[in-house]
């Protein structure tokens, strides 16, 4: 029976946790209102640092986080302290006396309280489509059209291209040679896609300009695999020629 | 078997604060009003103070 009642009286107040700490504090409001009437600059600084230092400490406990009460006792301290020092002109000792009971006061006031843990920080942004997968997507709604057309002819330059697309997934370093190729290609062919999509009808050229698109894309894949053979082969000589230099051919 | 058995036991229930917590957080308001609020009447006295120097 007691320790519900403690249990409901611990949700009543953290429902309401902090907002008691300006009150408190309240007094400093008119005080510094009559230090600037009277002109007396440390007052009211030590004043508003007082009352701006509760306000800080209930925000920090309103928000409930772990650790948040420890923290907003130190602040309740700071501005307690300040505000006795330049405020009250009480002094260094009595200063820091009335910063720890505040520190004390507000660390038993809001004992027992719940604290939620900080939630996790939020999760990067998952990483830009490489030039490849983009390729790869675009080519994708190519060949969905392409499909739905049954067109023969889009549909061989579309499976060339990915041919080259699938290389540069393989070799990715061959991408610099093959970057122009893919833009070209890809914005040609999508325009034509889209236009033949808004109905429009095939000119007596399209179907040449196809073929060629095909062609330039199996050419293509054929000049890096070519490179790639001509790289290897001046490494074979390398290899052989030092070889021979060493002695040990 | 064991860890098994380890692992189906229930989360252990969080321990509910004592029945005197509501009698410490009175005695931080004691502190609270001897310092803080203290603070303020006395900033407040010698700000209207500051009027008939």
């Amino acid at each position: 029976m007691m320790e519900r009642a403690l249990g409901a009286w611990i949700g009543l107040r953290t429902r309401w946790r902090g907002l008691a700490l300006p009150i408190f504090a309240s007094p400093l409001l008119p005080a510094a209102l009559f230090f600037a009437i009277d002109g007396n600059e440390q007052g009211v600084i030590g004043s508003a640092l007082g009352f701006g230092g509760s306000l800080l400490a209930a925000r920090a406990l309103r928000r409930g986080r772990l650790g948040d009460s420890r923290r907003a006792s130190w602040v309740m301290a700071a501005g307690t302290g300040l505000a006795a020092s330049m405020a009250g002109d009480l002094g260094v000792p009595m200063s820091l006396i009335m910063g720890a009971g505040a520190l004390f006061g507000t660390r038993m006031m809001y004992q027992a309280l719940p604290e939620t843990a900080p939630p996790p920080p939020p999760e990067p942004p998952p990483p830009p489509p490489g030039p490849i997968e983009e390729s790869r997507a675009r080519l994708a709604r190519i060949e969905a059209v392409a499909a739905r057309r049954a067109d023969p002819r889009l549909q061989g330059v579309a499976t060339a291209m990915e041919g080259v697309l699938d290389d540069l997934t393989a070799h990715p370093d061959r991408l610099p040679q093959a970057r122009r190729f893919l833009t070209v290609h890809l914005d040609g062919l999508e325009r034509i896609v889209e236009r033949l999509e808004a109905g429009a009808a095939p000119p007596e050229g399209l179907p040449v300009l196809l073929d060629d698109l095909a062609t330039t894309a199996q050419e293509l894949r054929g000049r890096l695999t070519r490179e790639e053979s001509a790289a290897l082969d001046i490494q074979v000589k390398v290899l052989s020629d030092r070889l021979r230099e060493e002695g040990f051919r | 078997m064991a860890e098994r058995n380890a692992t189906s036991l229930p989360a252990p229930l969080p321990a509910s604060p004592p029945l005197t917590t509501p009698l410490v957080w009175a005695w931080g308001g004691v502190l609270l009003t001897a310092t803080t609020w203290l603070v303020g009447i006395i900033a407040l006295f010698r700000s209207i103070g500051g009027f008939f120097d």
